[in-house]
């Protein structure tokens, strides 16, 4: 079977050809393992787009029965020039021919984000971050679980103590509960944050992202895809949509965010067990700092 | 005592990690849990905690790691081998809770049971229609509990159902009850003669337990899937072959059909199935106004008349116009006890009487999407407007389905609400939020609330709202007014939850509970409809 689609590709996307085998299917997504020791993933919604995501333009019962995930079965995608194409123990059971390719950045909305942050007034912002922690603290109300950093666990003890060693935050890499251990998304929102702060921060971000850099062999897999993301400044799509709704709620740009987020952070939070929650609490904390 | 497993190269969803790392740590004897990736930090931490160098040597952050701290060497494994369980729980082909046999594939299922005639697909979305081809084609009849099929495959699917003259209910089917068996959310009916096919959940669940109630029976009720009747380009496959099979049914003397505002030629071509089939039915469609009845087939205005038109049809030889006389002799209260017109237009002004200054808005809070329908599309027509997330038209939708605006009425079973969430009819306590929600708001002057229960649904529905209705009544109170909470229960006595003692705990909060949805949902916007034209008096209180 031979398909023709459309492609967005994050922008951490390794440039064809390459081969990567399949390493997890789920509801939303299709994880591969790259050669270069990080995931790429095939996004069911452009929502879920990030840096070494790829979203094509075809039916998800097609891409996923072409990767049908039966145990002792070798799956793989090929990526050459032209397009995709799928295998299953050598047999390619689809090719995907690319008839439009699109390299999708995040960094510009993010500027203009960080922008509007810095514009807006002291009194704004912190009526802003009350809202976010408001709507975090009405989910938990609901029945959210807390985030895997700061429930009463032995990871939330542990992590108190963290804050007061010198390396923090960059004793974070790898650090704590979830497939994507809890450390790594804190992180990928306290960078955003400080990227949002402003020129003050720059200085501590670039540090932070040597430190990290340094660590990535600290993390697993899933925590290495996150944080090449969040080191390169190509936040997922719906933490950069979130940010962007506080920026400009915060500015007063945006009539319209205000209702939008709610919304926004139930997705955020929406995101594995406790990745959406852990997020939050960096970006939050990385915001704050400034505010203090 | 310390104890150590280790799992090589192993992803697992971090919800299922969690979930296996809370449910140890609750064990007793468990003084820590960790169940985590095995990366240098997680591995530092472990050793704080006195885990030996030997016993963590060799891992990589890809390796899942599953350390037990505990009283003894006993609980310790005992304890690790309950996270590896929970872990192993998808994989696991023995005997589950109840007895009942497990298998991993379709096919191992079929030789456990080699005689079943139906299988029920519940697997992610994606997955599901690939399942139920190879249960067609397996010969089995089908019930795809999944929902995120695409409709190019449930066309396909459908086309190869009809083709082996097998039932597909689905794909997002919920409900159904065959051969006496409730399947997913439904209920414990006694067997009788009425068929039921429905293209809405909760709608069939209120049909099956109203037929119950008035002491009637139900042969098969078939789902049909939501899109089934509303999609043209599905055109009723299901529908169409479920009536057919009604028709064809010995122990089946009525055929009923429910269903959400359907297609217009879809509709047409199930009103001429059910003339086809020589037996006498009753159709409903939700949203649409009833059509002229005919000699053996009657258009019913909503649910709790569908069940009772059925229930007089169901009495051998009768025609549509002589069940209609025996419903209007029983002056429209039935057998079942309840209020008729009049009476809930006194019930309503004597509630509203007690209302403070202000207080004009009904708020619905449903759990069932049918239940939600029929109340808005009845409330929206007599109160002259009401707010949705349900409404397909615009000015009406609200622009935030979290805050209510003067008349509302929410399905909180809808996808904005659970999102990473269970279903309010599996966990209530959303709606439980948002009943102290609409207590605190002064304009709110009636809760109009649907409690279903049955199989499926969570084991205390109503004890679930109790404290929330109490509080909201109190802060009215508080306020110098006061709230009247009205609901329905869709239920029967065999349901494991018991309708009786669910009635008994809402009475008892105060609540006044209606024995249909469509009865409650009268009284309810009469309440409001009260409030809102009454004018005030000098004290606050609506003049009546």
């Amino acid at each position: 079977m031979t398909i023709d689609a459309s492609c967005l590709s994050g922008a951490l996307v390794p440039s064809p050809p390459w081969t990567a085998a399949l390493a997890g299917s789920f509801s939303r997504a299709v994880s591969l393992l790259h050669p270069d020791g990080a995931f790429v993933s095939l996004v069911r919604n452009q929502a879920d787009m990030e840096a070494r995501a790829v979203h094509l333009d075809i039916d998800w019962n097609i891409l996923t029965r072409a990767l049908e995930p039966d145990e002792g079965r070798l799956c793989r995608v090929i990526r050459t020039e032209d397009g995709f194409s799928f295998q299953i123990d050598q047999t390619v059971t689809a090719t995907v021919r690319l008839v439009q390719q699109r390299v999708v950045t995040v960094k510009s909305e993010l500027k203009l984000a960080a922008q509007y942050w810095q514009a807006a007034a002291f009194r704004q912002r912190n009526l802003v971050l009350n809202e976010l922690q408001q709507y975090i603290n009405e989910e938990h109300k609901a029945g959210r679980p807390f985030s895997g950093l700061h429930d009463d666990t032995v990871f939330s003890r542990h992590f108190r103590q963290l804050q007061n060693r010198p390396d923090w935050p960059a004793n974070l890499v790898g650090f704590g509960p979830g497939t994507t251990p809890a450390g790594d998304d804190w992180l990928g929102g306290y960078l955003l944050a400080l990227d949002m702060n402003g020129e003050h921060w720059a200085a501590a971000a670039a540090q932070l992202r040597m430190e990290i850099q340094d660590r990535l062999k600290r993390t697993n897999t899933a925590g290495r895809t996150l944080l090449l993301g969040a080191l390169a400044g190509e936040t997922p799509a719906w933490l950069t949509s979130l940010a962007s709704t506080l920026a400009a709620q915060a500015a007063g740009n945006n009539a319209e965010s205000r209702y939008n987020l709610p919304e926004q952070v139930r997705y955020a939070l929406a995101h594995g067990a406790t990745s959406g929650e852990d997020t939050l609490a960096g970006l939050l904390a990385g915001l704050t700092l400034r505010e203090a | 005592m310390k104890h150590v497993s280790v799992r090589k190269d192993s992803y697992y969803d971090s919800v299922f990690l969690m979930l296996a790392s809370r449910g140890v740590q609750k064990m007793p004897g468990v003084k820590d849990a960790v169940v985590a990736m095995a990366t240098p930090m997680n591995l530092d931490l472990l050793a704080d905690m006195g885990f030996t160098a030997d016993s963590l040597a060799g891992l990589s952050p890809n390796d899942l790691i599953i350390a037990i701290d505990a009283d003894s060497e006993e609980k310790a494994k005992e304890a690790a081998a309950e996270a590896e369980a929970a872990l192993n729980k998808k994989k696991d082909t023995s005997l589950q809770g109840g007895g009942l046999p497990h298998s991993p594939t379709l096919e191992a299922g079929r030789k456990l049971l080699p005689e079943a005639n139906i299988a029920l697909i519940s697997v992610p979305g994606a997955w599901a229609a690939r399942e139920a081809r190879k249960s067609l084609n397996a010969g089995l009849h089908t019930m795809i509990f999944s929902d995120n099929v695409s409709l190019e495959d449930e066309i396909t699917l459908k086309k190869l159902a009809v083709s082996k003259n097998l039932l597909l209910m689905g794909p997002d089917c919920g409900t159904a009850i065959i051969n006496g068996i409730p399947l997913c959310f439904a209920n414990v009916v006694r067997r009788g003669n009425i068929g039921v096919v429905a293209a809405s959940g909760t709608g069939l669940q209120e049909v099956t337990c109203l037929v119950d109630r008035y002491g009637k029976g139900i042969s098969q009720a078939i789902g049909t899937g939501g899109r089934d009747l509303k999609n043209a380009a599905v055109g009723g496959m299901t529908s169409l072959l479920a009536i057919e099979a009604l028709a064809r049914d010995p122990e089946t003397k009525v055929i009923v059909v429910v269903s959400k505002p359907p297609a217009a030629e879809v509709a047409q071509k199930v009103v001429d199935a059910l003339r086809a089939s020589g037996k006498p039915a009753v159709a409903h469609f939700l949203g649409l106004a009833p059509a002229a009845d005919e000699t053996s087939l009657a258009f019913a205005a909503n649910l709790e008349e569908t069940a009772r038109l059925a229930c007089q049809l169901a009495e051998a030889g009768r025609t549509v116009a002589e069940a209609r006389a025996a419903l209007a002799k029983s002056g429209g209260s039935g057998s079942a006890g309840q209020p008729e017109l009049a009476e809930i237009k006194r019930m309503a002004a004597s509630e509203a009487a007690l209302l403070g200054s202000g207080q004009k808005y009904l708020r619905g809070l449903f759990t069932g999407g049918t239940l939600a329908d029929e109340a808005l599309f009845l409330a929206h027509k007599e109160l002259g407007g009401v707010y949705s997330n349900n409404q397909t038209d615009k000015t009406w939708q609200l622009a935030d389905p979290f805050k209510s605006r003067e008349h509302t009425i929410v399905d909180l079973g809808d996808d904005i609400f659970t999102v990473g969430k269970p279903h309010p009819m599996i966990d209530p306590g959303a709606r439980a939020e948002r009943i102290l929600q609409e207590g605190n708001d002064p304009a709110c002057a009636v809760l109009l609330l649907d409690v279903v229960i049955g199989y499926g649904s969570h084991p205390d529905p109503a004890g679930a709202c109790v404290e929330a209705i109490l509080e909201a009544r109190k802060a009215a109170e508080q306020r110098g007014g006061y709230l009247p909470v009205v609901a329905s229960l869709t239920g029967t006595s065999a349901d494991p939850q018991n309708y009786e003692r669910q009635l008994a705990l809402l009475r008892e909060a105060g609540a006044t509970v209606l024995p249909s949805n469509y009865r409650a949902a009268l009284l309810a916007l009469e309440i409001a409809r009260t409030a809102s034209m009454a004018g005030k008096g000098k004290d606050g209180r609506a003049a009546v």
